[in-house]
């Protein structure tokens, strides 16, 4: 039982820590959330530093280094997202690409589908998005009715996908379909990789309550898909489904917890500017109480973290605290954002525009809304609850 | 990193497993919560062959020398078990304070016959407005004659009733100071407590113009407080694994039930009301476990934050006891409810781990201001 870094991982730490410094854009790591206003902005910016990444090596941190990547170990992983988190670098634009299709390609691609596809994951030449959910399938994701008809030697598919995050951006679609509608629901499916240049895709964003559009419905209408698109077997798209979400749930278990801190450090902060009865909030016994609870929950979760990934480094599995990182974020992030939107109360609900209004406020009633979502997107806290239940505790379905 | 046991560490978990099943079944845990001295002198004795009461002690004074992480190992089984708190007291409490700011002659004096199980210790941090903090010591410490003489009462004192020596802080001309009592002493007296949990013991120590010789001091004068952290950060490492591991077997005892119990023709853990709740409790026992580790490292390697770590180790582990003796209390309905039933024994003593050394804000204030810095 040592937490301490082993001199190869801290090693590692100082070759980030130098290359971040050396290479993170001017305008990053400033008071502000680091993302720019509008959209191209935030696309450029993006993109640019998803190349400086690829190009510095740092793209693929737990690929193999046979595709490229830097063949380093889930710890590593870990101790990168820090420091990306540190120095407040951008977002990576690719997060699906790299973090999901390239894993998912990687266990079940033929030698064809890798060679095409993960370098060019790598350096950000293909943007990847993930069209799993529908409007009829949601937490019962095998219920999923998009079909994928056989036709010559591929497929036409048809049928409409939703909450699918970067998908007006995206060259590349992970498509989890319906093959054989006669098949008992989970083995009649069958996982496609699909160019969204192809004819009869159509996108169109989700605006959600924040009034932003991170989502996307796609419509599938007469979609050709050739046969060599499919990835693992036909009517084996439940297993491949599975080796995306296991490695969904590594991936952005680091993002969460370098998110959730942050949060916390801003919601800190606030609770120093702002004052009542002329002492600043952080000097109330209960606020500090709540503060120290929340730091608390995302210390754990750092640490947690670091249990999971000492585990799949061992034994190539997550174990089972994996299960949990996200339910446990989902309701830890919510709790917290509801501090400050409590705290500003009537400025958290004056919209841009308003006289008295700032940018400030604007954020936490964005991020507070934001929240909500986080106990229903990547698997529902029900659905996870349900996972932990019968799969690790053993209780009977 | 590496976050694995050792495999000495493994063997002696599974040593102090076996010694629980075998020695202490739930039946002989009644039997001294019923009796008069908390923990039975046969069991003591047998405890002692083992060795564990020297965990902590140094080879040179006939200990094992070993480290809060394998403390904290035999109090997770301990835990488990519902072993009363005599040995938490000698091991975790009196033990440290003479090992961590000691002289070498009080060393001499006192570790080897603590490791052997002849005597046993404890510690006397609280006083009557039960607030922890070096400013709540009223205890007056007085200059005579070269020594000492003690004035005050020490409240909630763990296992006074059996301890030998109590290592006690009282208030001197240079500030709060550690003295080491002999419970047999004159002007000693105690009086003892009935506590909601039948398993733990404590009372108070009345000191009536007692004498304590230069020599019984643990430190220096004014350190006490110092060294009273130091102990802290190991016996409040020891609360957090004995609750955590007891946590979890309050959790699998009601995985079980639910898995067993039918209603309406299916085991009840089939509906979601009941599934939903031990699913959050496997989550939050977790987290708790992965500060707790983290706490016992942090501890033994000496880092600079290893006081919030423990504060986080000790918050997160105490509520998800209390959180899971609630939890399956409602999932065991009407039987969890009931005197027969060990549920309450459990219940009872993740109440007392939250209240003991301290309550959930003291700690919470150690980490608004060290972690956070407000």
């Amino acid at each position: 039982m040592d937490f301490s870094y082993s001199p190869g991982e801290l090693a590692f730490r100082d070759e980030a820590r130098a290359w971040i410094e050396e290479n993170l854009p001017g305008d990053w790591g400033s008071e502000k959330w680091p993302i720019p206003e509008d959209e191209e902005g935030q696309e450029r910016a993006m993109r640019e530093w998803g190349r400086k990444l690829y190009q510095g090596g740092w793209a693929g941190i737990t690929w193999p280094k046979e595709y490229g990547g830097r063949g380093a170990t889930p710890i590593e992983q870990f101790i990168f997202q820090e420091e990306m988190a540190a120095y407040k670098t951008p977002p990576t634009q690719n997060l699906i690409g790299v973090g999901m299709a390239g894993p998912t390609l990687m266990a079940w691609g033929t030698p064809r589908q890798k060679a095409a596809h993960l370098e060019k994951i790598l350096s950000g030449e293909e943007i990847w998005c993930q069209a799993f959910s529908e409007p009829n399938a949601g937490s019962d994701l095998a219920a999923l009715e998009t079909t994928a008809t056989p036709h010559g030697d591929g497929y036409v598919v048809n049928g409409q996908k939703i909450w699918t995050s970067v998908a007006h951006r995206a060259d590349w679609c992970l498509l989890l379909t319906r093959s054989d509608p006669q098949a008992p629901k989970h083995k009649g499916l069958t996982y496609l990789i699909v160019d969204m240049k192809s004819a009869g895709i159509q996108v169109k964003p989700l605006r959600q309550m924040t009034g932003d559009a991170e989502f996307n419905e796609i419509f599938f209408t007469d979609v050709r898909v050739p046969g060599e698109n499919v990835l693992g077997q036909e009517k084996n798209g439940w297993a491949v489904a599975i080796t995306t979400l296991m490695h969904e749930r590594v991936n952005i278990a680091a993002l969460l917890y370098a998110r959730i801190k942050q949060t916390l450090n801003d919601v800190v902060q606030l609770t120093r500017r702002v004052c009542r009865n002329g002492r600043p909030l952080c000097e109330d016994p209960i606020v500090r109480r709540k503060l120290a609870r929340f730091y608390a929950s995302v210390e754990s979760q750092r640490l947690n973290n670091l249990r999971m990934r000492a585990h799949l480094k061992a034994t190539d599995d997550p174990g089972p605290i994996g299960s949990t990182f996200k339910l446990i974020w989902a309701c830890a992030n919510q709790e917290l954002l509801e501090l400050p939107v409590d705290i500003l109360g009537p400025y958290a609900e004056l919209l841009p525009g308003s006289a008295a209004h700032n940018t400030d406020v604007d954020l936490w009633m964005k991020h507070f809304l934001r929240s909500r979502a986080n106990s229903i997107e990547g698997g529902t806290s029900e659905i996870l609850r349900n996972i932990i239940g019968e799969r690790v505790l053993g209780l009977p379905r | 990193m590496n976050l694995e046991w050792t495999e000495e560490q493994k063997i002696l978990r599974e040593s102090v497993a076996r010694f629980c099943r075998a020695e202490v079944p739930v039946e002989a845990i009644r039997a001294m919560a019923d009796g008069a001295e908390g923990l039975s002198d046969p069991l003591w004795r047998k405890i002692a062959d083992q060795a564990w009461l020297g965990v902590l002690v140094p080879e040179e004074h006939g200990g094992l020398g070993l480290g809060v992480r394998d403390l904290a190992i035999i109090l997770e089984e301990m835990g488990r078990a519902l072993i009363p708190g005599v040995y938490f007291s000698t091991v975790a409490l009196g033990t440290p304070a003479i090992v961590l700011g000691g002289s070498e002659a009080l060393k001499s004096r006192w570790l080897e016959m603590l490791a052997a199980g002849e005597k046993k210790a404890t510690l006397a941090l609280l006083e009557e407005d039960g607030q922890l903090g070096a400013a709540h010591v009223q205890t007056r410490a007085t200059r005579r004659n070269g020594g000492f003489v003690l004035k005050g009462r020490k409240f909630f004192v763990p296992d006074l009733d059996t301890a030998d020596v109590v290592v006690t802080l009282a208030r001197a001309k240079d500030g709060v100071t550690l003295f080491v009592v002999d419970t047999k002493a004159k002007g000693v007296s105690i009086e003892k407590n009935r506590l909601a949990d039948a398993t733990s013991r404590s009372g108070q120590l009345i000191l009536r113009d007692v004498e304590a010789g230069a020599d019984s001091v643990v430190g220096e004068e004014g350190e006490g407080w110092e060294i009273v952290e130091q102990v802290l950060l190991v016996a409040n490492v020891g609360i957090a694994a004995g609750s955590v591991a007891a946590a979890e077997h309050v959790l699998e005892r009601a995985v079980s039930y639910a898995r067993k119990r039918i209603q309406f023709g299916v085991p009840i853990g089939t509906f979601q009301a009941v599934k939903h709740p031990l699913a959050n409790l496997f989550a939050e026992i977790e987290s708790a476990r992965s500060a707790y580790h983290y706490a016992a490292w942090a501890v033994d390697a000496g880092i600079e934050d290893a006081r919030r770590a423990v504060a986080v180790a000790r918050l997160t582990c105490t509520d998800a006891y209390r959180n899971a003796t609630l939890v399956s209390l409602q999932a065991h309905g009407g039987i969890g409810f009931t005197w027969e039933y060990d549920l309450h024994l459990h219940l009872k003593r993740a109440l007392h781990n939250q209240y003991f050394l301290g309550v959930p804000s003291d700690y919470e204030e150690i980490v608004a201001c060290e972690a956070l810095g407000i």
